[in-house]
């Protein structure tokens, strides 16, 4: 269809309008008076919109008005002793937000584990990233087509659905593709190794896309020396730093179990009575925050065994031969 | 004092006339105002700005608003003027009234014919002018085609047009 005058008018003054088009637009208003009139009486219009000045705005009123509103959130999510400070803390923090306001850069912004950090750093689509010890993250700006971060050390990841922008995450060497779920990603040595917990992702070496696996729900793989593997029966504590659970299922060894508790109190346990390291627990058992001597007293007595601690090292001693 | 206060204080003022260029209300304006500058201050450790903060300030208005105006339409933006199609053309006395013009009446008048545009012609006008958007942005801003931002930019011109050089008496 042919473009009315009103639709090139448009296209000329918002620039829109280019090349040989616009040539032809300006030799046609030389020669046609009714265009040329329309034109001159839109341009001047143009030319003269200006911002529109309504109202005159209360900054002071509304400003209290967003110290109380904000100030009450923050009160209400933490108790409170927040209030009080909230005003200081606000004037501390934002030299921080100041200082990435007026940092024009792809530079990421970098977080790193903090001790006793237990919220997630929230990014700016919603994902939530839980640091476990000495893990860093870093955050690329986020734009139309990728969401991407970069990780070391050992992360939960919980990323908000976008099937427009997947997330990416590069961990010593391989890159993880998801699209709306969550997973554990830990870096061991030389190794990366990762656990999906909802959802599914993509994992494969950085540099190369023919290494990719699909991992859904439950499983978890390895990645190390260049290979991908899958790793069969995963433990459900991969993810116990984050929940704060530990879950121990039918039919796990003494030996697996006590891995766990290790790995999770960052404790040295050591089982003594070899007759007892493949005992299998006959029923699931679940602990929350749970503690480490009253575990462990709990795991000893299911192999009548007894829990000693020499210096900093538990020991589970003595207990029966199992079934 | 780098605080958020000063930013707030600052920048709110502008931030509002922004929003109210689309939105009308006036104590709406204000509402989206206060939860602009709350993501600003909960996001504010991962804010990434590339352009100016009043750049940053004015996008995030603008697609405030827009969200709000779509929010809060029982209808598609489609719906909202299938009239003023036909409108009269503009005669030669008409647009030389326009072009003699006092400057300052002349800004009075095309004020009050941009608030008087149709919903969708005015905000497709406004962000071409006012934000100096493409018609690309524009078109996926307002989850319209390009095709329909050509017809509401040139419309709006019409409209403009005509307004100013007879000049309704808006009272408002």
């Amino acid at each position: 269809m042919e473009k009315t005058n009103d639709i090139r008018i448009g296209l000329y003054l918002s620039g829109e309008m280019k090349g040989a088009e616009r040539s032809q637009f300006e030799r046609e208003l030389t020669s046609n008076s009714d265009l040329n009139a329309a034109f001159s009486a839109s341009q001047r219009i143009w030319d003269n919109t200006r911002q529109q000045e309504s109202e005159s705005w209360d900054a002071e009123g509304a400003w209290n008005r967003f110290i109380d509103n904000n100030a009450r959130e923050q009160k209400q999510a933490k108790g409170k002793r927040r209030s009080l400070y909230w005003a200081v803390a606000a004037a501390l923090a934002i030299s921080a937000g100041i200082y990435s306001f007026f940092i024009a850069s792809q530079s990421p912004t970098s977080y790193a584990y903090e001790e006793g950090m237990t919220t997630p750093i929230v990014l700016i689509d919603g994902s939530k990233v839980y640091l476990n010890k000495d893990a860093e993250l870093k955050v690329y700006p986020f734009n139309k087509k990728k969401r991407h971060i970069a990780l070391s050390g050992e992360a939960f990841v919980d990323v908000a659905p976008d099937t427009d922008r997947p997330f990416t995450v590069t961990s010593s060497g391989t890159l993880t593709e998801v699209v709306g779920t969550s997973f554990n990603i830990c870096q061991l040595g030389d190794k990366t190794q990762i656990f999906v917990n909802s959802g599914k992702v993509i994992f494969s070496a950085e540099d190369d896309s023919n290494t990719a696996v699909a991992l859904t729900k439950g499983e978890a793989a390895v990645f190390g020396n260049q290979k991908i593997e899958l790793i069969p029966n995963p433990s459900p504590n991969i993810i116990s730093w984050k929940t704060q659970e530990l879950r121990f299922a039918k039919q796990m060894t003494l030996t697996e179990i006590v891995a766990d508790i290790a790995e999770y109190f960052d404790a040295k346990i050591v089982v003594e009575n070899e007759n007892t390291k493949t005992c299998r627990i006959t029923s699931p058992l679940s602990f929350e925050n749970p503690e480490i001597k009253s575990l462990l007293t709990i795991v000893a007595t299911t192999v009548s065994a007894e829990l000693v601690k020499e210096d900093d090292t538990y020991i589970i001693r003595g207990g029966k031969q199992c079934l | 004092m780098d605080s958020i206060e000063q930013l707030f204080k600052q920048y709110y003022p502008f931030v509002c006339t922004v929003i109210r260029s689309y939105v009308k209300d006036k104590a709406i304006t204000e509402d989206i105002a206060q939860e602009l500058f709350a993501e600003l201050w909960v996001k504010r450790d991962q804010l990434n700005i590339h352009t100016s903060v009043p750049a940053y300030l004015r996008r995030m208005a603008v697609s405030r608003s827009l969200n709000y105006i779509r929010d809060s339409k029982k209808h598609d933006w489609d719906e909202l003027d299938a009239s003023t199609e036909s409108a009269p053309g503009l005669s030669g006395q008409s647009a030389s009234a326009i072009q003699h013009m006092e400057e300052a009446e002349l800004k009075t008048r095309i004020d009050a014919a941009i608030e008087d545009l149709p919903e969708k012609c005015r905000i497709t006008f406004l962000l071409s002018r006012q934000e100096e958007m493409s018609y690309a942005e524009i078109a996926e801003h307002m989850q319209i085609s390009i095709k329909t931002v050509e017809n509401q930019i040139g419309k709006a011109l019409k409209l403009l047009r005509i307004a100013v050089a007879e000049h309704r008496g808006n009272s408002k």
